[in-house]
């Protein structure tokens, strides 16, 4: 009985946490898999994980632009580090781009894009989570 | 007979044009320069009709547009589709009768406004369909876009539209423009243009060549007519970002036009050349609402008060009490706009983007591309029409996005010029918002004889495109095998 009772709780709150507290897209290219996250009260993260190492690093989402009327890219989302990332590294942080976005178009089907990196364009990623209502969209 | 005479009578009221028949272009009259072979027309055509909506601009925008496309093209005057809520419609035709050089012009401008039932109100007027040519007759044939979202312009608004221009002067529909590829933003019609024989295509993010090659085949008939514009780099994708065709008054087609390119190259010198000069000539509307200029703004707080300053003699900023306690937060919510708007100078612009490692690399590339982009296209023209070297009207402009050409999501930084709309010797260009941009684009079109007419067009800048992408102008030709009348 308590390990039914175990179960349910796990897949409760599991199931709810995933579905309506967080927009996620994530990146995948090589080894590298690059996780951006926003949660509720404007924060965000965003994980990179290469092999055994994994950094991650508090956002802040500083604009959301919502250009839905627009057809193409209909809603992007900017976001600057609030602090350090974790563990420190101070050539990765560098290679950030000063403010990472992610781009929701809805011209034919829904596609998500995340810019990461200085110098490098925007990236497909797979989007999950899309919540008008978290980014603070009617 | 009562039944014969209530259909006569219904006929006649439902009927647009009886009693009031609109006066119609003429494609025989021997002043209208002759088709081209492919069958998109471009700008050295003369108008028939035009469309515009209020959903983005309210009345102001269509009626600024409409009164200067009546004043270049006062014969034939062009018949005018507005897709208006009725409160505009009755201020627009306020508003063109104040703005008419006599009452009797305003009443030609007003009899050929239509409101085609079944059309709805919607802004992208440019992008549903695309205008082409009946090769017989030189009448417009309109080409719905198939792949367009129907979920914001469902088919039967294209049928509708194309009944009442048939109603009215005998337009048809021709066969839809599509590709087996995915749908993506370059399928739509702000990405085909032309110029003569040519016919332009922007490569976008089309999902591969082949697909790419098959819809330009749908567009340009065949793929020797295609000249592929490099648009991957924009965020909307549109060859009318980046590039329009502009005929020169008094030369004779097909040589008659000018390439008018993007050129970052041409920003950087002019804000080079006059560093004290305002970024902003106003504050654009909205401005706050505007992804762009937000991010901008906040790369100018960024600047920090010395940089922001260098050079301009005023008074030092102090740090604001919001920066001081939590610097982040202030550059998340506190962006002065106005200040933004009032104080950027042509050195803080050309700083913050040459000093972006994303920007800088990316600015210089779209160059590099326009440049061989120009050159591919003159050595075509020259190949095809011996002796003929268009001049090229350069369009400063600096652009915002990710730092690598082909997934760069850009957008212009300002309102580009090129996404205007010629109309018989007249530019309607968008206002830049940059004294700089604007005035060097405006002394290039007088220089080679055109009008230009500048309209505020931030609402629609606002949202990823322009004056262009938020009309249509629909031309017409003179049919090849035929003398005139």
């Amino acid at each position: 009985m308590r390990k039914w009772a175990l179960s349910f709780l796990v897949l409760f709150f599991g199931a709810s946490a995933v579905a309506s507290n967080a927009v996620e897209c994530r990146v995948q290219e090589g080894d590298v898999s690059s996780i951006f996250k926003i949660m509720k009260d404007r924060k965000g993260e965003l994980r990179i994980q290469s092999g055994e190492t994994e950094i991650r690093c508090r956002l802040e989402i500083v604009d959301v632009d919502d250009r839905r009327e627009g057809v193409s890219p209909a809603v992007e989302v900017k976001a600057r580090r609030f602090s350090a990332c974790h563990p420190g590294d101070a050539a990765f942080e560098k290679k950030l781009t000063r403010e990472i976005s992610l781009l929701v178009s809805d011209f034919g089907e829904k596609r998500a894009y995340l810019h990461l990196f200085a110098g490098k364009g925007f990236r497909e990623c797979q989007l999950k989570g899309y919540s008008a209502s978290l980014l603070g969209l009617k | 007979m009562r039944r014969e005479l209530f259909v006569i009578l219904s006929l006649w009221m439902a009927g647009p044009a009886w009693g009031t028949a609109p006066q119609c272009a003429d494609p025989q009259n021997p002043s209208v320069p002759l088709c081209p072979t492919t069958g998109i027309l471009s700008e050295q055509y003369p108008v028939a009709a035009v469309t515009v909506s209020d959903i983005g601009g309210e009345a102001r925008f269509a009626t600024e547009y409409l009164t200067a496309v009546f004043r270049a093209q006062g014969d034939p005057l062009p018949q005018a589709y507005l897709m208006v809520k009725d409160e505009n419609f009755e201020e627009i035709k306020r508003r063109l009768r104040a703005n008419a050089p006599s009452p009797e012009v305003a009443d030609r401008w007003i009899r050929n406004l239509h409101r085609p039932p079944g059309v709805r109100r919607y802004n992208w007027q440019q992008d549903y369909f695309e205008a082409f040519h009946d090769p017989a007759t030189g009448r417009p044939q309109l080409r719905r876009i198939a792949q367009y979202p129907s979920r914001v312009m469902p088919e039967e608004n294209f049928d509708n539209l194309v009944r009442a221009l048939n109603q009215n002067c005998g337009e048809t529909a021709g066969p839809p423009i599509s590709h087996s590829g995915p749908a993506v933003n370059g399928i739509s019609g702000g990405n085909l243009e032309a110029a003569s024989d040519f016919c332009i295509v922007g490569r976008d993010a089309f999902a591969s060549d082949d697909y790419f090659r098959e819809y330009a085949r749908s567009v340009c008939g065949s793929l020797d007519n295609l000249i592929e514009a490099p648009t991957q780099f924009l965020a909307a994708g549109h060859t009318d970002e980046i590039y329009k065709t502009i005929p020169i008054p008094g030369r004779q087609p097909p040589c008659n036009f000018a390439i008018a390119i993007a050129s970052t190259r041409k920003a950087f010198e002019l804000l080079d050349a006059q560093p004290t000069a305002p970024a902003f000539s106003r504050q654009p509307e909205d401005m706050e609402r505007s992804g762009t200029y937000r991010s901008l703004c906040r790369a100018y707080e960024d600047l920090g008060p010395q940089r922001r300053n260098r050079g301009n003699g005023g008074p030092s900023e102090g740090q604001s009490l919001w920066r001081l306690i939590a610097p982040d937060l202030a550059v998340a919510n506190m962006v002065d706009h106005e200040r933004c708007a009032a104080g950027m100078t042509s050195r803080n612009l050309a700083d913050i983007v040459r000093g972006d490692p994303n920007l800088g690399p990316l600015n210089r590339e779209i160059q590099q591309r326009m440049d061989e982009f120009v050159a591919t296209f003159k050595a075509r023209v020259a190949r095809r029409y011996p002796g003929c070297e268009p001049p090229v009207i350069e369009s400063p402009q600096l652009f915002w996005g990710g730092g690598e050409f082909s997934s760069a999501q850009a957008k212009s930084i300002f309102p580009n010029p090129t996404n205007g709309e010629y109309v018989n010797g007249q530019y309607l260009m968008p206002d830049p918002v940059n004294n700089l941009f604007g005035d060097a684009f405006r002394s290039q079109l007088s220089g080679l004889g055109i009008g230009q007419t500048v309209i505020n067009t931030d609402f629609a800048h606002r949202l990823t495109g322009n004056l262009h992408c938020s009309t249509h102008a629909i031309r017409y030709c003179r049919p090849r095998g035929r003398t005139g009348r």
